[in-house]
């Protein structure tokens, strides 16, 4: 039986799933969507149970009756010719999306993780719902485009904010890519007519010892404390790689309990979840990125994280 | 002209195995529009550190050994990796 890794090529987390499972003599596959339609191919036949179809990927051919199952981690975008028009690239994009998604859907593999769930569990706004549901500590938190409810909320708050991107928080303007972090801000910082324009999504500052990027797969916790030697970094560790020290930590009983219940109702095998821990030992939950890294932590730590996710596979 | 306009709360192709997930930005030179139509949220967005040790750590990458295509998709060949350095992508 063959595992299936759907991955950018260069994405090195996955490359540690490929590894761990060549390791224990498991069949691997993997492809790049990115060489679609160059150099990967599909021949399918979904009314045909017994013989589904194949992909062949660099020469190499994949029986889909003969993956078991499949490890899926930010495929790329398809890339087609050049000379393509706008129009003609978007009517390719979407026949392939859902003519090559279609097939690998229609197959009764198990998937780490379900791509319609992923999507399900990428919306801030549901994550924070479901975390609380769960019994996680959650931040008070609003989504609003009315400038008077972001005032009356930093008003019950009654003290510092953060404004956070509840989408990838990534922009190109004048040629230059900008992310935007979570950020600190203060009710004068409110501007109810530039609030009114969109979303956003405020919470409460949560005054932390640590933050914790605790990784999950199926029952099995991995935490690792992220101490900020900056304010950079301590409003958001992803600003400021080299301000971080890692320590692996042991996972609290109700949080276990709460994430586990939280991959369980949105049906996901794998979730990486940040967390702030207060100095009297709280553990309140930020986000639970579904598809999130997690390969530089392993090689930081030492953690495990492949070696559970080909079980789990 | 009508044009088919997708459902704007259900970003449709996300729901399907091919679809990228966040992380694709597509290249602009536009300029900021003015404090009029400017969403507040991107008042905070800003230039990237350069990433350090901990994100962009060479490392091993693993990839299908790329072999001779056939027109039919028939030939077998056994998986053999191969590795060459790679760069980390950024947390997300």
């Amino acid at each position: 039986m063959t595992v299936l890794v759907i991955a950018q090529a260069q994405d090195g987390t996955a490359d540690l799933v490929v590894d761990a499972l060549l390791a224990r003599g498991a069949d691997v596959a993997r492809i790049d969507t990115a060489d679609f339609p160059s150099s990967l191919f599909l021949a399918a036949t979904p009314d045909r149970i017994d013989l589904p179809g194949w992909l062949c990927a660099h020469g190499r051919r994949i029986d889909l009756a003969s993956v078991h199952s499949v490890y899926r981690r930010h495929p790329a975008h398809f890339e087609f010719p050049a000379g393509m028009s706008e129009p003609e690239q978007r009517f390719a994009a979407l026949e392939s999306a859902f003519g090559l998604g279609g097939v690998l859907a229609a197959q009764p593999w198990r998937w780490i993780d379900v791509p319609g769930a992923v999507a399900d569990a990428s919306y801030k706004p549901r994550q924070l719902r479901v975390a609380a549901q769960c019994g996680l500590t959650v931040p008070r938190s609003l989504v609003t485009s009315v400038g008077t409810c972001a005032r009356a909320f930093a008003a019950e708050v009654g003290g510092a904010l953060v404004y956070k991107s509840m989408s990838t928080g990534v922009v190109v303007e004048q040629d230059e890519l900008r992310i935007i972090y979570t950020s600190r801000l203060t009710a004068d910082d409110l501007d109810d007519a530039a609030i009114g324009l969109c979303c956003h999504l405020f919470q409460e500052w949560v005054p932390k010892a640590f933050d914790v990027r605790l990784t999950v797969v199926r029952d099995r916790c991995f935490a690792v404390a992220v101490h900020a030697d900056s304010p950079e970094a301590e409003a958001d560790w992803r600003s400021r790689y080299d301000d971080l020290r890692y320590e692996v930590c042991a996972t609290p009983d109700e949080v276990r309990y709460g994430v586990v219940a939280y991959l369980r109702k949105f049906g996901l095998t794998f979730g990486a979840f940040d967390f702030s821990v207060t100095p009297d030992g709280r553990w309140w939950f930020l986000e639970c990125n579904p598809a999130g890294q997690w390969g530089w932590l392993a090689e930081e730590t030492g953690l495990a994280i492949a070696d559970e996710l080909v079980v789990a596979a | 002209m009508p044009q088919h306009v997708p459902d704007p709360l259900m970003p449709f192709t996300s729901r399907f195995p091919l679809s990228p997930s966040g992380g694709r930005v597509t290249p602009s030179s536009a300029l900021p529009s003015g404090p009029d139509t400017r969403p507040f949220g991107l008042r905070y967005a800003v230039r990237p550190m350069e990433c350090g040790a901990h994100s962009k750590k060479p490392t091993k990458k693993t990839r299908t050994k790329p072999t001779k295509i056939t027109p039919d998709g028939q030939e077998q060949e056994r998986y053999e990796p191969d590795t060459e350095e790679y760069v980390e992508m950024d947390e997300e």
